[in-house]
């Protein structure tokens, strides 16, 4: 599976869950957003999103419905369920420990 | 998994299972739906529709590898991959079939010397005559 460069491993699901938390959206959407907010410097290809927003589907913590949109368009909007709220926080405060563990340690100053 | 969360699962799982195909083809139209919607904003942004369609290909990547990782994801279904596995199999013993009759030959031959053999050393040694033991 390819993995997105400079992204931790592991954070491309944290990344989802707390953007469809905003609101639910369809997986273009979503990886505009993903563009947007990190101004491209996470770099999540496309191509990585879609088996990502399976997985966590799969894992009962997303839900997908299929609307029509206007022009007769079907979009799959996907969006966060109560255990995937539960995960999201998990996994927030899990990066909190960890990010300030480690910039602690980077922080430190030579003698 | 918990069993909230395996509740939440719960229809996304029955639907793979009953109707393996529709999910797949749910995924190849929402994996098409995005990329005409990226091609669609390619050309918002002034790019000649060939060229936001090739840009557009080229940002999502390789499609079928993409379809194939989803339907991993998903647990894949596995009576169908189990099927695949046999028809291919069967496929390739009948490309060479000279190399397929010596193969099932030679383990036909020593399944069935190891089975005689076996069965001739249980008779012998393992479980001799009674009255030996009775001595």
């Amino acid at each position: 599976m390819s993995k997105p460069s400079d992204l931790v491993q592991g954070t491309l699901d944290m990344l989802v869950l707390k953007i469809l938390a905003l609101e639910p959206l369809n997986g273009w959407s979503i990886s505009q957003r993903l563009k947007q907010i990190s101004s491209d410097v996470l770099g999540v290809s496309d191509g990585s999103l879609y088996p990502a927003l399976h997985k966590l589907e799969h894992r009962g913590w997303i839900k997908a419905q299929w609307q029509s949109s206007k022009n007769n368009r079907r979009a799959k909007l996907y969006s966060l369920t109560p255990p995937g709220r539960k995960q999201l926080e998990k996994e927030t405060a899990n990066w909190n420990r960890v990010s300030a563990a480690i910039s602690g340690i980077v922080q430190l100053k030579e003698a | 998994m918990n069993l909230e969360q395996w509740l939440f699962s719960l229809p996304f799982r029955l639907r793979s299972f009953f109707h393996p195909n529709r999910v797949d083809e749910e995924m190849k139209e929402e994996l098409r739906e995005h990329l005409a919607q990226q091609i669609r904003e390619n050309i918002a942004t002034g790019m000649s529709p060939e060229r936001a369609r090739h840009s557009a290909m080229r940002s999502l990547g390789w499609i079928t590898q993409i379809e194939q990782q989803c339907r991993d994801a998903h647990g894949g279904s596995v009576l169908r991959d189990f099927l695949q596995d046999f028809r291919y199999g069967f496929r390739q013993l009948r490309r060479s079939p000279g190399f397929s009759a010596l193969a099932i030959l030679c383990l036909t031959l020593g399944i069935g010397a190891n089975a005689a053999v076996f069965s001739w050393v249980e008779g012998i040694l393992f479980r001799p005559y009674p009255h030996l033991a009775c001595q």
